[in-house]
């Protein structure tokens, strides 16, 4: 397909509400928030229960022999999918695990400071934390990041702080650098290369917490280099919940052991990260039902699709409600997923918090997505995707309009 | 595996996810696996806040050993028969810490529970003798171990090995359904069990036990969004995946009360027992333990190869791709203490006929092996 072929909100193609019937939803319920945790079309879960029948068929000829003959099939062709070596991918259940792995294996030793945006994944920041409590001084340099913020200026942030750390001359030396490809709240595409590149230049390993970028953005690690990376693809692949990849550049793989220690301890990263212990591998298998699902359309054309949606959505939602989107005409730095500004007026309204909006919107309205505070601004999240159309958009605006037009109303 | 009943259950938990993933998660997820919990601490005699759902043995060995702050100079008891997985946990914190050993007893069976419990004390005071300013600050012990699978004498250990103020982790992988549990009784430091082996929940469902005097210290291997708020919160959400697993004990426990604990035991443990002496008979052989209450359901039992350094026992490949394949059947094979053994698993769905086949099976496939000129 050429670029003029490919499908916009403005023309769906195979996209739109006619994706639905190849989901798993109720009548009654639209996905608008994707980005959380994901759902995966029909045939994935058809796959998943033909895998479950055939583990049971046969547990020990399943875990002893067949199962790791697909567990290399998949790292096969997902090391064609983000273009780097099989040998430096490892199947692991989520980002949580791969963050994990990296940071409890690395030898840290007093006097090192690991780097992190104030942005970063709660759950990220919170093992950051664990290491330093863990280790004697080993310290965070956490750089605050507000915004909309250009890739110039978010770069000029994230050189001053590694200026201002070697200002110090403490003897201390900043040892990694954990950045977001694509942030979960506010949701927005970092500079990621020129992260990279800058990081390095300082002398600092790159950790790229690329959680949302698998099937919502190209990812090419030839090109982008870390030291290492993290994608669900249990967010914009469609598989199964628990399905994450980990790539670890070979020259720091003799350092990288998986959070749970296993009968392959010190047979080499491949070999050590092959079986993660007794579980249920058929989330971890349903990438490969996800990928030739998605090879129907081609990467392009789902990409294409759901950036458009979300870029238009995003414009619809803040006209309906008098806002504007976080990064305002800056198209390339939302993907799939983008923040708009609802139009409280009293920030500190004490509903206006995630758990009170969550409660109205489930219950009320059978749907939910994120809300949250951000520089002077309360959010939503709103995630497109393939089963959506534009007019989902326009219908959560009127809701979300609905629901703060109350809360306004009773300050 | 699981029954029918269980899967179907699994499935129930993983169709409502895919309902409103947003609603599951946030909302739904934590009340059903607290559930969980309760159903197992009355099924275990803890409280259930001292319980925590993990997705398998590995993972709550990890948890515990990657948590706890060893200083120069401590030792790790293990048993040399301890499970693969564990050994090495075990040594991954030895060769991440500035001088902390293993210190291993050397378990040979057959032993009485007399002897395995004087082998550990043995250990223990040789090491004490030592005056090396060094400590025993952990022990590993198995509850019933794996190859060769041994019921061990828990209680004594427990009580002796705290008698000299070692921390007890009790790795009780294959206990929760194949023998009762009463950690009131028991006290151990640290226990682990894997329901998705003898409880028929679905693989990737495991429970840690941890006591409250403890639980500040210890963290899951993957540290999440409630590290320090509390062992309940940092341990009920293990990042985004499928939790059917874990949720399908609900289903196994059901399946179960159908029939009662004691009814399962009492035919698995009668079946473990006799299966494995009319296996040992058409053998020609003997099973490997010298008293019947060290079978669980598992049953150890001589396989009669002449040539115990025959070329194709030197890896699990050549038998393990000839069982499945030939005979569509496997029971793991080990050498243990000279001699080599089949390990064999009764269960409620097998009956002493099919212990009869299983020995003609391996009688087969050992005559072949000692016809080969090696």
């Amino acid at each position: 397909m050429t670029n003029a072929e490919l499908p916009t909100a403005a023309n769906p193609g195979p996209f739109g509400h006619k994706q639905r019937k190849n989901f798993l939803f109720p009548e009654n319920y639209t996905q608008f928030n994707h980005g959380s945790y994901g759902t995966f079309p029909k045939v994935v879960q058809d796959d998943i229960r033909a895998f479950q029948d055939r583990c049971e068929q046969n547990p020990d000829r399943w875990n002893r022999c067949d199962l790791f003959t697909y567990m290399d099939d998949i790292r096969t062709q997902l090391a064609e999918f983000i273009n780097c070596d099989k040998a430096e991918l490892a199947l692991v259940n989520n980002t949580t695990a791969g963050v994990n792995t990296v940071l409890r294996s690395l030898p840290f030793v007093p006097g090192d400071r690991i780097l992190v945006l104030s942005t970063g994944f709660i759950a990220v920041n919170q093992t950051v934390r664990y290491i330093c409590d863990a280790h004697e001084d080993v310290k965070v340099i956490e750089v605050p990041v507000t915004f909309p913020l250009s890739d110039k200026d978010l770069l000029n942030k994230v050189e001053e702080a590694l200026k201002a750390h070697q200002e110090l001359k403490d003897g201390s030396r900043i040892k990694l650098g954990i950045v977001d490809w694509i942030s979960s709240v506010p949701s927005v595409i970092h500079p990621v290369k020129e992260l990279v590149e800058l990081l390095h230049s300082y002398g600092a390993l790159v950790y790229v917490d690329g959680a949302h970028t698998i099937g919502q953005v190209p990812v090419d690690l030839g090109y982008l280099r870390p030291d290492f990376y993290i994608t669900n693809c249990h967010k914009w692949l469609f598989s199964a919940r628990g399905s994450a990849l980990l790539y670890v550049a070979k020259r720091h793989q003799h350092l990288i052991h998986p959070i749970s220690i296993t009968g392959d301890y010190n047979s080499g990263f491949e070999k050590e990260f092959s079986f993660l212990g007794t579980q249920d591998y058929s989330s971890i298998l349903s990438i490969l039902t996800a990928l030739k699902f998605r090879k129907q359309y081609g990467e392009d054309a789902i990409i294409s699709y759901t950036h458009s949606l979300a870029i238009e959505g995003g414009k619809a939602m803040a006209k309906i409600l008098g806002t504007h989107t976080l990064t305002r005409d800056d198209d390339d730095k939302v993907a799939n997923m983008v923040n708009v500004a609802l139009p409280i007026k009293d920030l500190k309204h004490p509903k206006a918090n995630n758990a009170d909006f969550m409660k109205i919107m489930l219950d009320k309205y059978n749907l939910y997505t994120p809300a949250f505070i951000h520089g002077d601004h309360l959010y939503t999240r709103v995630s497109a995707q393939i089963y959506l159309e534009l007019e989902d958009f326009v219908r959560l605006a009127n809701i979300w309009k609905e629901v703060i037009e109350g809360l306004n109303a009773s300050s | 595996t699981f029954t029918r009943s269980v899967q179907e259950n699994m499935m129930k938990w993983h169709n409502k996810a895919e309902e409103n993933p947003d609603r599951w998660v946030r909302l739904d997820l934590k009340p059903a696996l607290t559930k969980v919990r309760t159903q197992l601490a009355e099924f275990m005699s803890c409280d259930k806040d001292e319980l925590a759902l993990v997705q398998n043995t590995t993972t709550g060995i990890s948890a515990v050993l990657r948590s706890l702050e060893f200083v120069p100079g401590d030792k790790i008891l293990q048993l040399s028969t301890l499970y693969e997985s564990v050994d090495n946990t075990v040594r991954y914190i030895c060769d991440t810490h500035k001088d902390v050993q293993v210190v291993e007893v050397p378990i040979v069976m057959p032993l009485t529970d007399q002897e395995i419990v004087f082998q550990v004390e043995k250990t223990i005071q040789d090491h004490l003798a030592k005056k090396d300013g060094s400590r025993i600050r952990l022990a590993m012990i198995d509850w019933i171990s794996s190859v060769p699978a041994v019921v061990h004498p828990i209680k004594a250990l427990v009580d002796m090995l705290k008698s000299y103020g070692i921390l007890v982790f009790v790795d009780a992988a294959h206990v929760i359904g194949q023998a009762p549990i009463d950690l009131t009784y028991l006290n151990p430091d640290f226990l682990i069990t894997n329901c998705h082996k003898w409880l028929y929940s679905v693989r990737g469902s495991a429970v840690l036990f941890v006591p409250k005097r403890f639980q500040s210290l210890i963290h899951p291997p993957a540290i999440q969004n409630d590290y320090k708020s509390s062992f309940e919160s940092e341990f009920s959400w293990n990042g985004t995946m499928d939790y059917s697993s874990i949720l399908s004990i609900e289903g196994a426990l059901e399946f179960r009360k159908q029939y009662g604990e004691d009814a399962i035991i009492h035919y698995c443990h009668r079946l473990a027992v006799e299966g494995g002496e009319r296996m040992a008979e058409i053998l020609g052989t003997n099973v490997l333990t010298p008293h019947e209450h060290q079978v669980g359901n598992m049953v150890n039992v001589r396989l009669p190869i002449k040539n115990i350094n025959h070329p194709k026992l030197e890896t699990r490949d050549y038998l393990t791709r000839l069982l499945l394949d030939k005979y569509n059947l496997f029971t793991p094979n080990f050498k243990h203490g000279g001699y080599f053994w089949a390990r064999v698993s009764s269960q409620i769905y097998l009956e002493l006929s099919d212990f009869e086949h299983l020995g003609r099976v391996w009688k087969e496939v050992i005559d072949e092996l000692n016809a080969e000129d090696v």
